[in-house]
């Protein structure tokens, strides 16, 4: 037995465990706190920082302290913070590799404080949601335009549309032109009527006469007839050609008032243009309080997606870390890998409070059939009356997946909130009561949301007053006096490709202010780029209908010939019918 | 380098019985090819300790087979899966994913499961195999090689000094 037994090893072996206890139990807090900032810091798409984790054995569970999360956008500050994290684990399931967190708590959230050194940012590898074109919400310009300055500026698409149609008639011209010499004319009918005055012969002539005759008029008439089907195939070209020319000739007319139509709604505000006014100064920030709540939204939603994918009856999935891949097989009392069922959370302001709870995070939301939702609830703060901040993550069919979220905000004072950055036309509000309501959706067949928020006790800077027009003074004018307007947006499509539909009352506003001056404008510069138009295109417009004319001659005078030779013909018929019968 | 293979020369020329070096060798491959801390390689870190088992081949042979296994993983994981995910035996998967033991080694994943069966099916040819190969060195190779040239050579130079030390 002793050949083969070592005793003494298994001394050594329990020394060994014990060393490995030894040091995972002086270890085992720093090991903890990097694995959290290494996954905080990939979920977050930003350095993670923990001051300090403690881990308990009895009862087994973690509390972190100082947990701050870099702003991805402003790396000197720090988009969370939070005081403590504590939780208790299930040990039984942790050997099981199943992390079940029954409740945790985080208390002292803070947002947007600085960073001592500003944390690094991971680059995303997917790209990032495409930036909506601003071009959708360009406001009109409010200056008095030119017209000598446009005339000298802008390319008059009408002028060269009349010189291409002139230079295509003219070649159509000079084809025809070619095309018409070719065909019967007037010498040719004179030989027809030489060659039929030729048939004429008595009564008294000999058979043979007779005979020949015949085959004359036979032969007159084939010739007659080859020539008609020419004259009939060249016109039904020429009618075609005419056509096409007419058709060209109407656009080219039409063109003179497209241009000034389409110049006019350039320089000047059209009546429509003031009615979507909200939509210029106010889209563009709608769409960028929306891309920042999609960011986040595309941060959280791939933590709550399952991973795993189906092979038969069992379900094989990619660890985050480790070689291989894990197979999934259907346990007896299923459990999620990861599900920390309760989270209470809790923050300090300056004044009220701000609590809420979000339950079941699970990225299994498939086998504990219960989708996450979250409620926040503040009140009483000091810029704010009431904040409830809802809604759910529904993942457990993942293809059919649902995710809603609704902000109701009351009585926030708002102080130096820019609502419009445009430059002509910069909004402020320097001071002011806001209820907001915000609804989101999110479906596999798209995303839809709606925000209306009210504006009370308003105090609206418009910048500086300047030099900058008797419509931009009056809108601003308009402004200063506004002291509660309603502003809602409509936003629908995919992430990355999404419609925005901002309409306010303050376009009521802005159409009593302006309106009749915009219709002034409007009106006078359209009438002087009429006439400066018209000035460049009349002569060439009378050139071109004269060139048209030029081939509806060509079309009569294929009339003209086409005529006669069908009288000839005729005569041709009764011809050598006649000889027939005198021949018989 | 040079320490690791006078090591093995002086594991190889010494008296200690061809088996225990063998089987040494063996259980060395089971815990190259597996992932370091899993509790079947406790296991055999037990049975290397309490078997009278040359623990300087099981050493040398735990670092030799797991710079093959990084070479391997491919063909563990092709193997695991293969066998995971067969329709015969997913009954018997899943009694094992259910027990705390069968989670804790992650049989469930495709490289453990994998190097599992491939070790075991090579496990007991490894050590016939050695076994047979270090009688027949020792036997043959060993005289003749201390008689050639090179060996000659070898015997003048730094590394036989540092084999001398070692023996």
């Amino acid at each position: 037995m002793n050949k083969w037994i070592r005793w003494w090893g298994l001394i050594a072996f329990a020394a060994f465990c014990g060393l490995i206890i030894i040091f995972w139990l002086f270890f085992v807090d720093g090991f903890v706190r990097n694995m959290v900032e290494r996954a905080g810091s990939a979920a977050a798409g930003a350095e993670v920082n923990v001051s300090s984790a403690r881990l308990t054995i009895s009862p087994l569970g973690i509390a972190l302290s100082g947990i701050q999360v870099t702003d991805p956008k402003v790396p000197s500050t720090n988009s969370l913070e939070i005081g403590r994290v504590a939780f208790s684990l299930d040990g039984l399931n942790l050997l099981r590799r199943k992390i079940i967190i029954q409740e945790m708590s985080a208390d002292g959230l803070l947002f947007g404080t600085a960073r001592k050194k500003p944390g690094f940012v991971i680059l995303p590898d997917t790209p990032a949601v495409q930036e909506k074109k601003t071009s959708s919400f360009a406001l009109p310009s409010f200056a008095i335009p030119d017209v000598k300055q446009i005339l000298q500026t802008e390319v008059f698409e009408s002028v060269k549309l009349i010189d291409d149609a002139n230079a295509d008639v003219q070649k159509t011209a000079a084809s025809w032109q070619k095309r018409m010499s070719e065909l019967p004319s007037k010498s040719s009918l004179d030989s027809y009527r030489t060659r039929l005055d030729k048939l004429k012969i008595s009564s008294r002539s000999s058979l043979k006469d007779l005979t020949s005759a015949s085959l004359d008029a036979k032969k007159i008439k084939e010739d007659l007839d080859r020539d008609l089907e020419r004259l009939k195939s060249s016109k039904t070209a020429l009618s075609a050609d005419l056509a096409s020319l007419k058709e060209l000739v109407a656009k080219a007319e039409r063109a003179p008032l497209e241009d000034i139509r389409r110049i006019r709604d350039k320089y000047s505000i059209s009546p429509s243009g003031l009615q979507n006014m909200s939509q210029a100064l106010f889209g563009s920030k709608v769409v960028s309080w929306f891309d920042s709540g999609l960011v986040w939204y595309n941060r959280i939603t791939p933590l709550i997606a399952g991973s795993g994918e189906g092979k038969g009856t069992v379900k094989v999935s990619k660890p985050l870390r480790g070689k291989g891949v894990d197979v999934r097989f259907r346990e007896h009392a299923p459990l999620p890998d990861f599900l920390i069922r309760n989270v209470n959370t809790s923050m300090k302001p300056e004044a009220g409070s701000f609590a809420g709870t979000i339950r079941n995070i699970t990225p299994d939301q498939d086998i504990i059939g219960i989708p996450l939702t979250f409620k926040f609830d503040g009140s009483g703060m000091k810029d704010l009356r009431t904040i409830t901040l809802s809604g759910g993550f529904d993942h457990i069919l993942s293809a059919s997946y649902k995710d809603t979220i609704q902000v109701e905000v009351l009585g926030y004072r708002a102080g130096d909130m820019v609502l419009s950055g445009n430059k002509e036309l910069p909004i402020t509000l320097q001071d002011g009561l806001m209820d907001l309501e915000f609804k989101g959706l999110r479906t596999s067949k798209g995303l839809s949301a709606t925000l209306s928020a009210t504006f009370r006790s308003v105090r609206i800077n418009t910048g500086n007053q300047g030099n900058s027009g008797m419509i931009l003074s009056s809108l601003r004018s308009a402004l200063s006096r506004v002291t509660a307007f309603k502003l809602s947006a409509d936003i629908s499509g995919e992430p990355g490709n999404y419609d925005v539909k901002v309409s306010s009352d303050l376009d009521r506003v802005f159409k009593d202010a302006v309106g009749r001056m915009v219709q002034e404008q409007s009106v006078k510069l359209e009438k002087d780029l009429k006439a400066a138009v018209q000035a460049k295109t009349e002569g060439k417009v009378k050139d071109l209908k004269a060139s048209l004319g030029g081939l509806n001659t060509a079309g009569a005078n294929i009339d003209a010939v086409q005529n006669e030779l069908n009288t000839l013909l005729q005569e041709a018929k009764q011809k050598a019918e006649g000889k027939v019968k005198l021949s018989l | 380098m040079l320490s690791m293979i006078a090591k093995l020369l002086k594991v190889l020329n010494s008296e200690a019985d061809p088996f225990q070096i063998s089987v040494a060798l063996g259980l060395s491959m089971i815990t190259g090819f597996l992932p370091l801390f899993t509790p079947l390689n406790l296991l055999i870190l037990l049975l290397v300790l309490v078997l009278r088992v040359n623990i300087s081949s099981y050493l040398l042979g735990s670092a030799f087979f797991a710079g093959i296994a990084w070479f391997l993983d491919p063909i563990f994981h092709r193997i695991g899966l293969a066998v995971l995910t067969a329709g015969a035996l997913e009954g018997s998967w899943t009694a094992l994913y259910n027990t705390v033991l069968g989670r804790l080694q992650r049989f469930n994943n495709s490289v453990v499961m994998g190097s599992v069966i491939f070790s075991a099916l090579f496990f007991v040819p490894l050590v016939l195999l050695l076994n047979i190969a270090i009688r027949k060195y020792r036997d043959h190779v060993l005289l003749w090689v201390k008689k050639t040239r090179f060996m000659q050579i070898l015997m003048a130079s730094k590394f036989y000094d540092l084999y001398e030390k070692l023996s």
